[in-house]
């Protein structure tokens, strides 16, 4: 009997079991077995490679398909901003940060994650507000602001005038070889949207202040949308600023904010906090002019940015007048501008990077055009496409009209070899899909 | 040794379930009734707010209110004075349907304001009366929405009302919500105690309404019974997502949608500018 009662027991258990599996078995499972969804790239064929600890921040964090970045690495041809420092920049973000959030502001402000982010295009630096608030720096920022100070640099040159005094003129014996790399940098920014060269181990301070003006910004905008948290400083817009109104706003702030980190400062370090503001307007300047907003009087229009900087000079101006700051912030503000503003007085077009590389790659041997192509899947990866595969549709379609000149032939053969070696990257590259209409 | 071999396994299982046929049986019983009431209890708990989110899905949730702008397709505007407004309409681009769960039942948490607001809000019963009730006390008014239909913003188009939002200029004060799907209803009846009415407007007022309306009004033992057809359906329930807004250094404004739902209280009113 007591054999029957186990054995009726067991009995029970079992039943009890299969019952329970097959409710679960008709339960529709929320969130269904990763590696059973075939969408899952694991699922796909992938690039069996190793990642690098570094890297693998970026392929959880970024929308770029790992496959790309993993391949990338794999030929050595990721970008210099990518491969090496990103604890370092995010480390220094994040100290900004919390000291700026420590001055008493709103406790909402103090919700606000700040982080150094990947993504396609150049957007310099953003501040998201909505379900969260959230201040981002692009991790190319750096690389940016500092091709443009050599750039700038190579424009001018500085003369003493006293022991304390200098006075800066534009180079006019290197100031066609300015303008032609200028032209090539701004071709970066408006064809590709993506630059890349090697970056300083160390960052200089002038480049930090610029990060440091555009992280004040973008908190500027953070404060902005808390109600009443940007009432103290009010200022009066001109009718034509209205449009405006909030980069002003969040301008007036980042401003303000360097002002007061400065002001005890010495003139030096005002100079080159505020030569920092300077270079961060200058290369929104750059992106403005290559945004080919055309005025109605034919010109290419950077009004925007115009308005901006004549505030940020205005304020700049108020406050030397009353001792709050040196006139060394003031020069700092004025000579990286007024140098960007006339080496963009002084173009009207920019260089194609596609055609440059392209030509270039003519004259090298057929083992080399490695380079060419992971220079193009590099672009292609952190670029904007379309802006790409247009530039690419007009580079093609010139070398095909040219046919019976060498240089042409080999382009088209490189095309060729581009799209042959890179086929192992689709879908994820997508640019088979995009070359296909304008090249078969 | 008992059950040495498959054919002894078999007799054995046998005779179990011979003997304990009626033990078994009632286990599955009590287990079948345990499982059918848990069910039960889901459907029962539709009147409930928060289990409606386990009906129709995460994200979803019902208004005490409704009205014909809470709908998909329309974007509303949380101003800093916390008050959510009506700020544009994409609805004529959403796609409608039948909805699967057909009528919704829907118990509401209320006051006696929140009733007057209810009816005046559904045009259902507003007599020019004065009252003096007292509008804080408590009561529950059922809801039953039927001819229910679903309405959904397919993902191309929420895209395209967020791109439509980084070319506006934005309050930066407010948060924007687009709606992105939601159920409508035709027909309502609503059920309240027969005290909250009579104390809201006067057993005479309500005496005749009932008698002028009598298609739209029945009397039980406790609670009155209001119904009413809508020409325009009634939006009731909605999954909501904040259009997130990106400012750029440059001055470029981005707007996207985020990934999570958002949850406007269920008692508001939404409000035209």
């Amino acid at each position: 009997m007591k054999l029957i009662f186990l054995k009726n027991s067991a009995l029970l258990i079992y039943l009890l079991l299969l019952l329970f599996l097959t409710l679960d078995s008709c339960t529709v499972k929320k969130n269904p077995g990763k590696n059973n969804n075939p969408d899952n790239p694991k699922n796909k064929n992938e690039i069996p490679l190793k990642l690098s600890e570094n890297l693998e921040s970026y392929i959880n964090e970024s929308e770029i398909p790992s496959k790309l970045l993993l391949q990338l690495e794999e030929w050595n041809a990721l970008p210099t901003w990518l491969s090496k420092g990103k604890k370092s920049r995010e480390d220094w973000l994040i100290a900004l940060h919390e000291n700026t959030i420590k001055m008493g502001w709103p406790k909402k402000s103090q919700d606000a994650v700040t982080k150094v982010n990947v993504s396609r295009g150049i957007e310099l630096a953003g501040a998201t507000t909505g379900s969260e608030l959230s201040i981002s720096i692009q991790e190319s920022l750096p690389i940016l602001l500092q091709k443009l100070l050599e750039i700038i640099n190579g424009c001018i040159i500085a003369e003493s005038v006293d022991e304390q005094r200098m006075k800066i003129f534009i180079d006019s014996l290197n100031f066609e070889k300015c303008i032609s790399r200028s032209k090539l940098f701004l071709g970066f920014l408006e064809k590709i949207e993506f630059y890349d060269s090697p970056l300083s181990e160390s960052q200089s301070p002038l480049i930090q202040s610029a990060t440091e003006f555009l992280y004040y910004h973008e908190f500027g905008h953070i404060l902005a949308s808390i109600p009443d948290s940007l009432d103290f400083i009010k200022t009066e817009l001109l009718p034509e600023e209205d449009e405006y109104e909030e980069e002003i706003l969040a301008d007036y702030f980042a401003f303000i904010m360097t002002s007061v980190k400065y002001e005890k400062q010495s003139p030096d370090d005002q100079f080159i906090a505020f030569s920092g503001i300077s270079l961060a307007m200058s290369l929104i300047l750059c992106l403005d002019f290559c945004d080919h907003s055309v005025s109605k009087n034919g010109f290419l229009e950077t009004k925007m940015t115009s308005f901006r900087m004549s505030r940020l000079k205005h304020w700049t101006m108020i406050s030397v007048d009353q001792k709050l700051l040196t006139p060394q912030a003031n020069s700092g503000l004025s000579i990286l501008w007024d140098t960007t503003d006339k080496i963009l007085s002084s173009i009207t077009d920019t260089t194609s990077p596609i055609f440059n590389l392209i030509y270039e790659t003519t004259s090298q041997p057929r083992q080399n055009w490695t380079v060419a192509r992971n220079e193009f899947v590099k672009w292609y990866t952190f670029g904007n496409r379309s802006k790409i595969i247009a530039e690419l549709e007009l580079v093609y379609k010139s070398a095909k009209e040219q046919t019976k000149f060498p240089k042409a032939q080999a382009a088209l053969e490189i095309f060729e070899y581009i799209i042959d070696s890179t086929s192992h990257l689709e879908p994820e590259l997508g640019l088979k899909e995009s070359v296909d209409y304008f090249m078969n | 040794m008992y059950c040495n071999s498959v054919f002894d396994r078999i007799k054995l299982f046998r005779m179990i379930v011979l003997r304990f046929s009626k033990f078994v049986l009632l286990v599955i019983i009590t287990l079948t009734l345990a499982i059918s009431c848990k069910s039960k209890k889901h459907l029962k708990s539709e009147s409930n707010i928060n289990s409606l989110e386990e009906v129709l899905g995460k994200g979803w949730q019902c208004y005490a209110a409704p009205d014909e702008f809470k709908k998909a397709g329309i974007v509303l505007e949380y101003t800093k004075d916390k008050l959510y407004v009506f700020d544009s309409d994409y609805s004529d681009k959403s796609i409608s349907g039948n909805s699967a769960i057909g009528s919704i039942n829907y118990s509401l948490n209320t006051n006696y304001g929140g009733v007057l607001q209810l009816l005046q809000g559904l045009s259902l019963f507003s007599p020019d009366s004065n009252i003096s009730a007292n509008l804080s006390r408590n009561t529950i008014v059922s809801v039953n929405y039927k001819n229910t239909k679903k309405h959904v913003i397919s993902g191309i188009t929420a895209q395209t009302i967020a791109f439509d939002y980084s070319k506006r200029k934005l309050v930066p004060t407010s948060r924007y919500f687009l709606i992105r799907e939601s159920q409508s209803a035709l027909d309502l009846n609503i059920e309240i105690e027969k005290s909250v009415l009579d104390t809201l407007f006067g057993s005479i007022e309500v005496a005749k309404f009932a008698k002028a309306s009598s298609n739209k009004f029945s009397e039980g033992k406790n609670s009155y019974v209001l119904k009413n057809e809508y020409k325009q359906a009634l939006g009731i329930c909605t999954l909501v997502t904040e259009l997130d807004i990106k400012r750029g250094a440059t001055g470029i404004q981005k707007v996207t949608l985020s990934n999570n739902p958002h949850y406007i209280p269920h008692e508001i009113n939404i409000s035209k500018k």
